[in-house]
């Protein structure tokens, strides 16, 4: 019984929703601040110190205005992938090790969040495409074709730092990280070309720039998104928030771990504010590349995955693993 | 795969002004493009009709915010054909210089759009911050940001004073050097040539068949200019280059813009360093005796052509614009077919729609494309059916 | 063609860079010397030719027959009244004036809640003004 009650506490307050909410606004923020600065621009500013507010007001905004349902949406369906789509997010929140140790952990959840991740962009592909719309339509489909693109390369990066510390779950990543780089130095190369192939298929997880095609607003108006309104997008839009942060958590515990944090057993506050540090680290990242680029197009940047980042992740995973196992 | 129509407009992110747009879409692919215009007719060329000369200046002006510079001078040009009146040369200096300004404001804040449609929000806002320097200088040369109220009938309306053009020359260098770092940022970012070189192409018999005129022309190899081919203003004084690109694609016209704003840039030095000494306008004649008369200038969107004819007063008996975004339309809905959803704003931003002036009289039927006079009762039951 | 994306270095910079905004309302605009702006009129020079209305393009400027009278016995005379929310600023009465009675200002900030606020009708004082000056004759209405 104790079991369950920490289990729901956990999932409801720490690094569950709760947290997980706060959090992702504050992430949406960040990114929004730092976009506003690299545009020249000042970013939000009025509401809350330095505009940090400004997320959460949006968000209570939306829930105030009027739901809209399009005779052509099928409202149940759509009203339940969202819910679904978000949950989900949250769900691959407990799988991250965000005191140093993970709500849930079982050896090989790597694989699993990575697929939860598409799972979830899966689920916003169904609301998008039940919204029946012109635009929503178009932007379902991109959407779609981009997670069923990345999808390969997301489990085999995630695949490379199990190579490399030669654990399956994601807290034993998060801890073995340091000591295994630190011991296995020709492992760093690899390390950071899997980092860089990463932050590219980020970019195309989160739907930044140059991979925004689902929700390219000069060619499509909002993409999958164009039809909701009200609560739902209120909900769309957190739950794209959530992505960011879980998906950025996600590969800042398993890449990124061995970065700030290199002694493995520490307090948990300090913990906390680590992996929150880098993860705002991937955040700037993918931000500074959101900047630097325009929107490819749907084809070119299908091109660009199944002809060269699908081929060239699965050679760096062949090669890893045949300099692991020669080095073993 | 099914057929989807693509209802661009008259409200879309990608269209600034009112206009609609349908696209037939399979998949990404558009397979045909139907523009419909007249969401903006404001019934302008009307209202000239019932103005004085004076009136029709500012009314001129209106007819395109952006490009309002050469709609004046257009304007101001018709009817000092019609009177058979020459503005001094300093006035014709002082025009030129204002023309060009807005030539430099209208392109950069073109290339801002281009790179926003393509979802380059850094480059949009970045180029838009340094388009302040030109809107700074028009505010100082002319009196107000955008609408220049510059030229009248006979001349223009403000002088330049040696300080002011010091200062002009100041701002103009380090605009050139801005804009000097845009030119490579178009010329060699991947992301953005990988978006617009061969997209979009329009070939020069194409061009010539559709008589594209401006930056699209320039950009299809198509060598006109009216600055250099009917000159006025002063331009027949100054030396300049007209830029011409044989790519033919989006690029090419964007490219265009581009190097035409460092030659505007180079233009306005010169006028200032040469300019002559004298009245900057004529005096003032409110009424103009029977005459017809033409002018064409270079608009910063091509080829603009105002057609006065006056049957004595201080009211003209008719005057026709035809702006240059209605002569590149019909040929940028051709290019639409063949490419994918996510070409279409950057093939809209390289024509630099400007509906607003595109909007005024005509109704062409297209099934027999005759041009038909309607009773306003007849457009009414027909734009029911 | 280069693989780096050619704005990296601009946008690193403009992360320290202070922002271009200029936060309007706290912070006051400069304008130019010569910006056109709010337009001024001086009761003492006008002669209510109507040369302003008349040219205006936007018909801002009307001419009504005001009373300008501070006893019971009314007295009219056609002055201008100038409508700001039509004006488009661009001068031309400053330039019709025969007598220079409209001054240019670079006053900028017009909005308002309140449409009246928008309308400059002659002062109690202008009027008093246009009384001496005019004594005798002056459309009665």
């Amino acid at each position: 019984m104790n079991t369950w009650l920490s289990l729901l506490l956990k999932s409801v307050i720490f690094p569950g929703f709760l947290f997980i909410f706060a959090f992702a606004l504050f992430v949406e923020w960040f990114e929004r601040k730092l976009t506003g600065r690299m545009e020249n621009r000042m970013g939000p500013s009025y509401t809350g110190p330095f505009g940090v507010l400004q997320p959460f007001a949006d968000f209570i905004k939306l829930l105030q205005k009027e739901t809209i349902d399009v005779r052509s949406m099928s409202t149940r369906i759509v009203d339940f992938m969202i819910i679904a789509s978000l949950s989900l997010y949250i769900l691959c929140a407990l799988f991250i090790p965000y005191t140093g140790k993970s709500v849930l952990s079982f050896d090989g959840d790597v694989v699993l969040v990575s697929l939860l991740l598409s799972l979830a962009s899966g689920l916003l592909y169904f609301a998008g495409l039940l919204s029946r719309n012109a635009f929503t339509v178009v932007g379902a489909v991109r959407l779609l074709l981009q997670v069923v693109a990345l999808d390969i390369p997301l489990v085999l990066l995630a695949i490379v730092p199990v190579i490399i510390t030669g654990r399956f779950s994601i807290v034993e990543i998060a801890h073995r990280m340091p000591e295994s780089l630190i011991y296995a130095p020709f492992l760093i190369p690899f390390w950071l070309v899997a980092l860089m192939f990463e932050a590219i298929t980020e970019q195309a997880e989160i739907e930044r720039n140059p991979f925004s095609m689902p929700h390219a607003e000069t060619e499509i108006v909002a993409g999958y998104i164009t039809e909701f309104s009200g609560v739902r997008l209120a909900l769309v839009n957190l739950a794209r928030d959530v992505q960011l942060t879980v998906t950025s958590s996600f590969l800042a515990s398993i890449f990124l771990s061995g970065l700030l944090r290199p002694v493995s057993n520490m307090a948990m506050f300090i913990n906390v504010v680590l992996l929150i540090l880098e993860t705002l680290l991937i955040v700037f990242v993918a931000t500074e590349i959101k900047c630097i680029t325009a929107r490819l197009r749907i084809d070119i940047a299908l091109d660009l995955f199944w002809k060269y980042i699908i081929p060239l992740c699965t050679l760096l995973v062949i090669l890893l693993f045949s300099v692991k196992v020669i080095a073993l | 795969m099914s057929v989807i129509n693509l209802i661009f407009g008259p409200q879309h992110p990608a269209l600034h002004e009112p206009e609609l747009f349908r696209f037939k879409v399979e998949g990404e692919i558009v397979v045909k493009a139907e523009p419909r215009i007249g969401y903006v007719h404001r019934g302008i060329e009307k209202l000239f009709e019932r103005n004085s000369y004076i009136r029709g200046i500012y009314l001129s002006e209106r007819i395109c915010g952006i490009c309002n510079a050469a709609h004046t001078v257009c304007y101001c040009q018709v009817v000092e054909n019609a009177l058979g009146i020459e503005p001094p040369p300093r006035a014709r200096y002082l025009r030129t210089i204002v023309h060009e300004l807005n030539r430099i404001h209208s392109h950069l804040l073109l290339l801002g759009v281009a790179a926003e449609e393509l979802g380059f929000d850094t480059l949009f806002m970045l180029i838009w911050r340094d388009r302040e320097l030109v809107m700074d200088l028009i505010e100082l040369v002319t009196g107000n940001r955008v609408m220049t109220a510059f030229n009248t009938i006979g001349g223009v309306r403000r002088d330049i004073t040696p300080e002011v053009a010091e200062k002009c020359i100041k701002a103009l260098s380090k605009l050139e050097e801005r804009v000097k770092y845009y030119r490579k940022v178009f010329e060699e970012d991947p992301t953005i040539r990988r978006r617009t070189v061969e997209v979009g192409v329009l070939p020069r018999k194409e061009a010539i068949k559709y008589c594209v005129v401006g930056p699209m022309a320039r950009g299809s190899a198509v060598d006109v200019d009216i600055r250099r081919d009917w000159p006025y203003a002063a331009y027949d004084e100054i030396p300049f280059n007209v830029i011409v690109r044989d790519e033919c694609d989006v690029w090419a016209r964007l490219m265009v813009r581009v190097d035409e704003t460092i030659e505007a840039i180079n233009i306005v030095r010169y006028a200032l360093e040469h300019l002559p000494k004298g009245e900057i306008r004529l005096p003032l004649r409110r009424a103009v005796p029977p005459a017809e008369a033409v002018s064409r200038v270079e608009a910063p969107r091509g080829e603009l052509i105002y057609h006065l004819i006056s049957k004595g007063g201080t009211i003209p008996y008719r005057l026709k614009v035809r702006t240059p975004t209605l002569a590149n339309l019909l040929a940028a809905a051709k290019l639409f077919e063949g490419n994918t959803i996510a070409d279409i704003p950057a093939i809209l931003v390289s024509i630099d729609p400007c509906f607003a002036c595109t909007d005024r009289v005509t109704l062409i039927d297209l099934k027999d494309n005759k041009v038909k006079r309607v009773s306003l009762r007849e457009l009414a039951r027909r734009c029911r059916k | 063609m280069r693989l780096i994306p050619k704005l990296i270095r601009e946008v690193m910079k403009n992360i320290v860079r202070k922002p271009a905004t200029l936060q309007y309302p706290k912070v006051a605009t400069k304008v130019a010397k010569g910006f056109r702006g709010k337009l001024e009129w001086i009761a003492d020079k006008c002669i209510g030719c109507g040369l302003c209305a008349m040219d205006c393009p936007s018909g801002a400027i009307e001419l009504i027959p005001i009373n300008v009278s501070t006893t019971e016995k009314p007295e009219y005379r056609r002055l201008p009244v100038f409508h700001y929310y039509r004006c488009i600023f661009c001068y031309q009465c400053v330039e019709s004036c025969p007598t220079k009675a409209i001054l240019p200002s670079t006053v900028y900030d017009l909005s308002s809640y309140d449409k009246e606020n928008l309308i400059r009708k002659p002062s109690d004082e202008e009027k008093s003004i246009i009384l001496k000056k005019f004594k005798k004759g002056g459309g009665k209405k």
